[in-house]
């Protein structure tokens, strides 16, 4: 999926999508921006590593070990989709 | 009636999604009428098989299960666990009190997550830098059981037998062994089945055990008919809760049905075809019928596992013929995959079900696309021209399932 004429608030959606997939009654929430991963959305370790693996497929993108260390919020992880990448293989 | 029958056991919820129809109602209703949910595969993968005929669930998963549960459980699971759910809602006992210690799962599979255990390899060999975290939890044949006892709060044993297409019967088979012991007070058991995949019907057509009628796909499956060719993959799954008579009634439970008793043996002779004389399969059905206190002539009629291969609807007609002797002259034998395909794992459940709708109704299910009869099988046949009702206040019913391997089950049903 191309990101560059996406708003945040599209890729927000995108992700509320994936996040709906890997944490149980995701629906209750409300995801934004600052959406804390662990704290407001309460994803587990497998839920997160479940999440990076679907953004990957979703985007076309691969994110590697050290960005996702530095994942704590929406917005972290959308920096990554929209940042520099590295061409996964499914691009 | 026996005397034993206060200490026998009850049926008090049935679950079912199979391709006739996603509940235990709707999929009596078409086998009553003779529908079939059988169909050609329109998977772009299947346009150059020999065999692209198959029995798939017409449902939209997500607006089931959610897209977590979707995401997190295989195919057959999801079917195993929304069959459950209709059954464990059926039952009341969520409302019951009974202890989460004195409640057990027993769902078989015959091959378990074979979708996401190729989805995953796929993604592996294709250089996918991410697997599923919990690709191997998902395709362990155990998945669906582990579920169904999380979403009941089934503490007292979770199990999941696997003997192929005998699978689901068996799981009935150890419930009924369960509450007959009083290990548990309750047992939801059941099978599934989710295997439409290249590989496994690449897989049957190389063992030459699939139907390749293709100008006809609801007539494709046509057990003990001369012309049958083999079986039609299906999927689904059913559920059923079972506790012993006296608890039910004391609970003032729905009873269903009653299951009477279960019969099991093993051929130990192939891999993948039956004994010729069924000789060991007749001795699963004579089991059956000393298990449930009942003679061969208290049967009504016998819900067949003929599947629609030569050489094992023989041997199943051998085996009813050995274990009935004389008696098999007022015997009916219908056999439900015509209408319903082959759920392998989930085949005995299913059919259990509808075998218990079916004895609830009195009617002896026609045998669908079972003519021209096959002369060396000298059973009696309902067929649309010849169909049958059972005029009994007491009636009884043998469901046989049998699996690759040589597993051999029968179970005895009878209406409450």
């Amino acid at each position: 999926m191309d990101t560059s004429a996406m708003t945040d608030d599209q890729i927000v959606s995108q992700i509320a999508g994936l996040i709906r997939k890997c944490v149980p009654d995701a629906q209750a929430v409300a995801i934004g921006m600052d959406s804390r991963l662990v704290e407001d959305i309460g994803i587990d370790s497998l839920g997160a590593y479940e999440l990076i693996m679907e953004a990957e497929d979703l985007f076309h993108i691969e994110i590697t070990d050290s960005q996702v260390e530095g994942i704590k919020t929406i917005a972290d992880l959308i920096a990554i989709v929209r940042g520099p990448i590295v061409q996964g293989p499914n691009a | 009636m026996p005397e034993s029958l206060s200490a026998q056991v009850a049926v008090t919820g049935l679950g079912c999604i199979c391709p006739l129809g996603n509940t235990p109602e709707a999929a009596y209703s078409a086998y009553a009428r003779g529908d079939t949910g059988i169909s050609l595969l329109a998977e772009p993968w299947a346009e150059t098989f020999k065999s692209r005929i198959g029995g798939l669930v017409k449902l939209d998963m997500v607006a089931e299960l959610g897209d977590y549960l979707v995401s997190r459980l295989d195919r057959f699971s999801q079917f195993a666990l929304l069959a459950s759910r209709q059954a464990w809602n059926a039952s009341g006992l969520h409302n019951s009190g009974l202890a989460p210690e004195r409640l057990a799962v027993v769902m078989a599979t015959g091959i378990g997550g074979i979708n996401t255990m190729l989805e995953q390899h796929q993604r592996l060999i294709s250089g996918a830098k991410r697997l599923h975290p919990l690709g191997i939890a998902m395709a362990m044949p155990n998945a669906a059981t582990a579920q169904i006892s999380m979403e009941i709060g089934a503490c007292g044993g979770a199990h999941a037998p696997v003997s192929a297409c005998a699978g689901g019967a068996e799981a009935i088979a150890w419930g009924l062994m369960l509450l007959e012991a009083r290990k548990v007070d309750a047992v939801l058991v059941g099978g599934a089945e989710s295997a439409i995949h290249p590989l496994a019907i690449r897989g049957f057509s190389e063992m030459r055990a699939l139907s390749s009628r293709l100008d006809d796909p609801a007539s494709s499956c046509r057990p003990f008919a001369a012309d049958r060719q083999g079986f039609v993959l299906s999927e689904g799954a059913g559920a059923i809760v079972l506790e012993r008579l006296e608890d039910a009634r004391a609970r003032h439970a729905d009873v269903q049905a009653l299951l009477m008793g279960a019969g099991m043996t093993s051929d130990a002779h192939h891999l993948a075809t039956p004994h010729p004389e069924g000789v060991h399969a007749a001795r699963a059905i004579s089991l059956a019928l000393r298990d449930a206190d009942i003679s061969a002539q208290d049967v009504n009629f016998i819900s067949a596992h003929a599947t629609g291969t030569r050489i094992g609807d023989l041997a199943e007609s051998r085996a009813i013929e050995t274990a009935f002797g004389a008696s098999i002259q007022d015997l009916w034998v219908t056999a439900p995959k015509g209408a319903l395909g082959h759920l392998l794992g989930g085949a005995g459940s299913v059919e259990s079900v509808l075998t218990i709708k079916a004895l609830q109704a009195g009617v002896v299910p026609v045998s669908v696309n079972s003519t021209p009869r096959d002369p060396e099988i000298g059973l009696n046949i309902p067929t649309a021209s010849e169909p049958c009702l059972v005029h009994l206040s007491q009636r009884f019913a043998i469901k046989n399932t049998f699996g690759f391997g040589g597993h051999n089950v029968s179970l005895v049903w009878a209406s409450a």
